[in-house]
């Protein structure tokens, strides 16, 4: 069920203090924004940006150690805290061991960036639009100067609402109104740590770049005063991958559905 | 063989530690003995190049003259044809080894690490660090 977000965006003083963490521009809260420089609003415009031509793909060869840094366990709320010890002794007896992934819903921001599959970016006049092999996702990121909608009026999806802006070479985005409990942190659960549903008023702030031909670079931070007791900043490296984009569907052979308690839904073995 | 599968576990390790994580992002492997190469010889009955998983129908032979049917899940194509498989890879009929993470129920299912065809020839199913 889908329960909107009340009053206007709560955590955007959290953003702010985490803009000025960034050094970036100010995330404008509403109203057209004045940013400098190419902001890719036309076709002339968009011929000058980077070029990001290519599908990329989270380095985790390069970033085993990353596993262990996917969750900010050490900065979670008490209450964030009491439902990580719950999950966790919940699987041993059997429950949550089965994410909702697993009966083929996609993952939501921000574990939707960190999946075993590329990701490939285009650009059009004012919008970045952010494919995703895994589970046939799109973002797209409107770089045409639009606000976020009023909280009161936008339904939480999955991934989101995203604006965003250039800053030099950076994509800076912005992205809130993602619902609570869209999938598996590392094994299940929330995004942010496992077993913890991120609150209706996370807000995301990615900054995007190629560091050279066959690098790219998101460094996301994450703003979620109920669950995390700091803004939540990781580096999360990409390389460039051969090829390109292909087909996922997700429902085509699955049979590894999930119980609502997250048991495991159907017999594997044999034929 | 034994020699191979034991270099295969080393190995893999690491390598499963990061399939549970990332490469396997789809479901849990909470039913796979992550830690456990189990490997069987027979004959494959059928491979499906399906998302999520790959999938091979798998008969073995028992002791009592019979042949056990095991179904092996394995990762997805879009992964697969990224690290040299493809659709062809496993045929009906064709007679390999395979190495499994074994299901923990005992049920005649579990994981594919590994094949190792008639060759010598072996592809890896799972991450795998030579």
């Amino acid at each position: 069920m889908r329960v909107g977000v009340k009053g206007v965006w709560p955590t955007i003083g959290m953003a702010l203090a985490a803009a000025a963490i960034l050094g970036v521009a100010v995330v404008p809260a509403s109203g057209a924004s004045t940013y400098r420089g190419n902001q890719g609003r036309t076709w002339a415009q968009v011929a000058k940006l980077p070029d990001w031509q290519g599908i990329w793909q989270l380095d985790w060869e390069h970033n085993l150690s990353l596993l262990g840094g996917m969750s900010p366990e050490e900065d979670l709320t008490p209450k964030a805290e009491a439902e990580y010890t719950s999950f966790i002794s919940k699987q041993k007896f059997g429950e949550d061991v089965q994410p909702q992934t697993a009966n083929c819903l996609p993952p939501g921001m921000p574990q939707i960036m960190t999946q075993p599959y590329p990701i490939e970016f285009l650009f059009n006049p004012g919008k970045v639009v952010i494919l995703i092999e895994a589970y046939e996702q799109e973002r797209t990121v409107y770089t045409d100067g639009r606000p976020h909608p009023e909280a009161s009026t936008l339904a939480p999806t999955f991934q989101g609402d995203s604006i965003g802006h250039w800053d030099g070479d950076t994509l800076v985005v912005d992205t809130v109104g993602v619902l609570p409990d869209t999938g598996p942190g590392p094994h299940t659960g929330g995004g942010i740590a496992s077993g913890v549903s991120h609150d209706v008023a996370m807000r995301i702030i990615e900054r995007i770049r190629e560091v050279d031909h066959d690098h790219m670079q998101i460094t996301r931070t994450i703003i979620d005063p109920p669950v995390l007791v700091k803004p939540w900043t990781v580096t999360l490296p990409y390389v460039r991958e051969k090829g390109d984009l292909l087909e996922y569907v997700c429902e085509e052979g699955n049979r590894d559905s999930a119980t609502p308690n997250g048991r495991p839904g159907e017999r594997i073995g044999g034929p | 063989m034994m020699k191979l599968v034991r270099a295969a576990t080393a190995g893999l390790a690491a390598a499963s530690a990061l399939a549970a994580g990332s490469a396997l992002a789809h479901h849990s492997t909470a039913m796979f003995d992550m830690r456990k190469n189990v490997t069987l010889t027979g004959t494959v009955r059928r491979f499906d190049w399906q998302n999520p998983h790959t999938w091979i129908v798998f008969e073995v032979p028992n002791e009592s003259g019979g042949i056990d049917e095991y179904g092996i899940e394995g990762m997805s194509p879009n992964y697969l044809v990224r690290v040299g498989w493809n659709i062809n890879t496993l045929k009906p009929g064709d007679k390999v080894e395979l190495t499994i993470h074994p299901l923990k129920d005992g049920e005649k299912g579990g994981f594919d690490v590994s094949v190792k065809f008639p060759s010598g020839k072996v592809m890896y199913n799972l991450p795998h660090r030579p």
